[in-house]
């Protein structure tokens, strides 16, 4: 059985990041940790790699705790192609949310489920990105705003001419499609 | 074969009596009373009296002869011959009218005016009339009081026949005349007949006479369509600086004192490909309910600089990616069969006047509209071929939107509770998933709104008459879609300055 390899990441987008050791087969969801790889011999993977992410490390973390826990999963490589835990070509199939990820995703705020957002796409990270906007999308959809606002623990900032000025431009939305239409 | 004049005969069956009693007893009482001798003379209006009992008994018995005879007639009259059968209802009742006036001039208004008969309009030289009449044979021996009861009974029988006599002509000559000149109420056509069959037998007669009247009708049309427009004219020219003011809804009206965005947002966006991915799986409803629940989110997703062109861009990913054409009916967003409700959507009078009316030139107007009223349907059936119907999309909207509304009815009477509507003024209509949750007068709010918005928009365009396609400058005509002019103070009554 292989050593299990262990990663240093540091997020170098504010000074005194934190450092994360991620094992490598988790960190190898992320495209770019991938490609960052692809430059490192197997001597310089004690060596720290950056990344710059405007993310706090609290949101890093959950990321890397996403990953370590679907360290088994099919990971994208830089060519396209799917790859198993085994390194071997598998079909890709569309994720669906197991109990974890829901308990994972419903635990987080509005604020780290952003972050998270971020970084997976910064990090290239794609079941994670695509997990994430489901989630996101699923909260939203068939919501009236009061429902959404209770969700995401927000209140409304608008003022009433503000209102007044988003409901006009559905007017303004709906008479564009019509001229588009006609052409 | 029953015509029009059906009802002419119902009134004659019931006047057969009184005329009967007016008519032979005033003309029995009329000789009696002629027979009393030089006292009509020396008493006050006795003359009149005299004649008003001749035109009473006379005109009774003319008219309960003339009633006899209609009572069988009638009942086949139509046309002109129905109007003249009406004219002659009401020559006969004009001399009845004459007649009871006439003898009311002697004679006590009431029967309790009776009980002091014997003192009553005494002569000059201090006889009584009725008690010379009590005297002789012709009236009996009953007493004054009964000869002048007698003779104010027949006086109201003939009230009685003069009322129903002007109600039967009146019938007749608007049921006659009606059923000529159109083919509406009244006519042979309404009651299931043929027009072929129609007796107009004195026809010739009104030719000439309206030839003759024809420069006065003219001048009288004219007149009074010059005026209107002239005052119509001189209104909208006073209100031209008017602009149309939106009434925004209670729930829509800024306060006084708000002045533009506040705060900064100018926080970090989401990535284009995450919010397209987001989008993907959302209808256009949820991303305006999105960009709609707080300024901080909307910034996320659609960023603080332009959201509303962001949430453009981001419209064709919406609903599947599918390019929907489709609108919901009260606040006109995009909706898609995966999005959309359907729902009985009330009609404000905004939304009826956005449909129906349209704009004319200063000269369709007075020809079309003032000097005689023309539809746009008629309108546009006029510009078709006659081997061609012309395709006319709105009576085919509206006959559909009928059906739907009578659809709706049918199923609202089996279930009363949810869907209980009172008239037409609701359309089965496909709306977005805010409005599904929005109450009735929510609704009408939103739709009256949205109406005017939409007028307000149709307001600054350029527009064209709707029959000679000039384009308008200076007043507006709005004509709905009866023919006549639409005086609702929504539609601008004048061009906007270019």
């Amino acid at each position: 059985m292989a050593p299990i390899q262990i990663l240093k990441l540091q997020n170098t987008f504010k000074p005194g990041g934190k450092v994360f050791e991620v094992e490598r087969a988790a960190a190898e969801h992320s495209g770019l940790v991938q490609m960052l790889l692809q430059d490192f011999d197997d001597s310089d993977l004690e060596a720290i790699i950056p990344i710059s992410v405007d993310v706090s490390d609290k949101g890093l973390a959950k990321v890397f705790e996403w990953m370590t826990h679907s360290k088994d999963l099919p990971k994208t490589t830089d060519d396209g192609s799917v790859r198993g835990p085994d390194d071997s070509a598998v079909n890709w199939k569309p994720l669906t949310f197991s109990d974890w990820d829901k308990k994972f995703f419903d635990a987080l705020d509005s604020e780290a489920l952003y972050e998270i957002l971020i970084a997976a796409n910064y990090l290239d990270i794609k079941p994670l990105y695509e997990l994430g906007c489901q989630f996101v999308a699923n909260m939203i959809r068939g919501k009236t705003t009061e429902q959404i606002r209770e969700i995401l623990n927000i209140t409304s900032d608008f003022n009433p001419e503000e209102e007044l000025r988003i409901r006009e431009q559905k007017a303004l939305v709906k008479d564009e499609s019509e001229t588009a239409e006609k052409n | 074969m029953w015509g029009p004049g059906g009802l002419s005969c119902i009134i004659r069956f019931i006047c057969h009596v009184p005329t009967g009693f007016a008519g032979i007893n005033g003309l029995i009482t009329y000789n009696n009373v002629r027979g009393l001798g030089d006292i009509l003379n020396v008493i006050p209006h006795g003359a009149e009296f005299v004649r008003g009992l001749s035109y009473v008994g006379r005109a009774g018995t003319a008219t309960f002869a003339w009633n006899f005879f209609q009572f069988a007639v009638s009942p086949f009259l139509r046309g002109n011959l129905l109007a003249i059968t009406g004219l002659v209802d009401l020559a006969l009742a004009g001399l009845l009218v004459a007649g009871v006036v006439l003898e009311r001039r002697f004679l006590p208004g009431t029967f309790s005016g009776c009980n002091g008969a014997s003192n009553w309009n005494n002569a000059t030289d201090g006889r009584n009339f009725f008690v010379v009449a009590n005297g002789t044979d012709a009236f009996g021996s009953d007493g004054p009081n009964s000869i002048c009861h007698n003779i104010v009974q027949i006086w109201v029988m003939a009230i009685v026949v003069i009322i129903l006599y002007l109600l039967c002509g009146v019938f007749n000559i608007l049921l006659g005349f009606g059923g000529v000149a159109h083919s509406g109420p009244g006519s042979r056509t309404a009651f299931g007949l043929p027009p072929q069959y129609d007796i107009d037998l004195f026809g010739w007669m009104f030719g000439p006479l309206r030839c003759l009247l024809k420069p006065v009708v003219y001048v009288y049309k004219h007149l009074r369509a010059s005026l209107y427009f002239a005052c119509r004219y001189v209104s909208k020219y006073m209100s031209r600086k008017k602009k149309l003011t939106l009434r925004p809804t209670k729930h829509l009206r800024p306060p006084k004192n708000a002045k533009g965005e506040s705060g900064n947002h100018g926080g970090p966006r989401l990535p284009l490909e995450l919010a397209i991915m987001i989008v993907r799986e959302l209808h256009y409803a949820d991303l305006v309910n999105l960009s709609r629940s707080s300024k901080a989110l909307r910034a996320v997703f659609f960023g603080s600089r332009s959201p509303e062109q962001a949430m453009k861009d981001l419209r064709p990913f919406v609903c599947g990616g599918e390019i929907s054409c489709a609108r919901c009916a009260v606040c006109k967003i995009q909706i898609c069969p995966g999005c959309e409700h359907r729902a009985l959507i009330p009609l404000s009078g905004a939304f009826r006047h956005l449909r129906a009316c349209r704009p004319a030139c200063s000269r369709c107007f007075y020809k079309n509209h003032c000097v005689q009223r023309v539809t746009p349907a008629d309108y546009a059936r006029a510009r078709g071929s006659s081997t061609r119907r012309q395709f006319d999309p709105s009576w085919v909207s509206e006959l559909r939107r009928y059906f739907q509304w009578a659809r709706q009815r049918f199923r609202s009477s089996r279930n009363v509770e949810t869907n209980s509507v009172g008239a037409y003024d609701v359309l089965d209509e496909a709306i977005c998933q805010n409005c599904a949750t929005l109450w009735r007068r929510e609704m009408l709010a939103e739709v009256e709104a949205e109406s005017l918005r939409e007028l307000q928009l149709v307001a600054g365009r350029k527009l064209a008459c709707f029959r000679c396609r000039t384009p308008l400058t200076g007043v507006r005509w709005w004509v709905d879609m009866k023919g006549w002019e639409c005086k609702w103070d929504g539609h601008p009554g004048w061009a906007p300055a270019t």
